[in-house]
């Protein structure tokens, strides 16, 4: 089963995301920081994270820069999600090296798509890809 | 307090709409998204959980609520004060006016997705 790893802060926008992901297939792991979400990823290697940027102590810029500078962790696709809409915001995360950036509030069929391009971005296909489900699109 | 220079009032003007917007979307995420599950379905979930999310999507509206009185309020006094100096004015007259019905337009709009939660929470 395709593992997301959600670091959000916010109780309910975890709750919530997590579990419309689960409804649509996919195993889900909550980190509430960016240290936790460092360590989740070390510890449990996710198919992909969606990170919050907006986050205590390790914000999701620099936890994202931290995972993109593990050589064993740099694979894992990282979809930034944010409240801020401006274009330079989108420009920042993809310096911090997220893969893709969407904003809150979260049009869900538009971040399934996002996300399951970049899960099968790095699969060869058609063998392995067929053989992991990669959760429903809508 | 009056702003010490027409930066600064030029500043706020761009600032505090974009605060306000950005401090909204949280609960806006959560309202919509609540809303959503819930009319996807509950999927066998139990009604305490229903329930529950409901009462997930008062809390944000009324956080919103609040957002929207403490950071419109801030914004009115801020923005609409009359210029420390009017010859050196560095924005043009009808900005002030475009962002007020910019907001106002915004509120209405907040105000009637509101009413509409409150609506649905009661009836409950």
């Amino acid at each position: 089963m395709t593992t997301i790893l959600i670091v959000e802060d916010n109780e309910m926008n975890r709750d919530m995301l997590s579990r419309r992901l689960k409804r649509r297939g996919y195993e889900v792991l909550v980190a509430v920081d960016g240290e936790m979400g460092i360590e989740l990823a070390r510890t449990k290697a996710p198919d992909l994270i969606l990170m919050d940027m907006s986050l205590p102590m390790i914000d999701g810029w620099e936890a994202t820069r931290r995972l993109k500078a593990d050589a064993d962790l740099k694979h894992i696709p990282i979809i930034a999600l944010t409240a801020h809409a401006m274009a330079t915001d989108r420009e920042k995360a993809i310096e911090a090296g997220c893969d893709d950036y969407d904003t809150k509030p979260i049009e869900l069929t538009r971040l399934l798509a996002k996300m399951v391009t970049l899960l099968l971005r790095d699969r060869p296909f058609p063998a392995h890809a067929a053989s992991v489900p990669i959760g429903r699109l809508s | 307090m009056r702003p010490q220079s027409n930066l600064e009032i030029a500043s706020a003007r761009t600032r505090v709409p974009s605060h306000l917007l950005h401090e909204l979307r949280n609960p806006l995420n959560q309202i919509i998204g609540y809303a959503e599950m819930l009319l996807e379905g509950s999927e066998g979930e139990r009604r305490d959980r229903f329930v529950s999310d409901l009462e997930n999507i008062r809390s944000a509206g009324h956080r919103m609520l609040a957002l929207i009185e403490e950071n419109f309020t801030s914004f009115e006094n801020r923005t609409f004060a009359a210029p420390a100096d009017d010859d050196d004015e560095i924005l043009p007259e009808s900005l002030p006016v475009q962002r007020s019905l910019q907001l106002f337009q915004v509120f209405y709009w907040l105000s009637m997705t509101m009413r509409s939660i409150a609506t649905c929470s009661h009836a409950v």
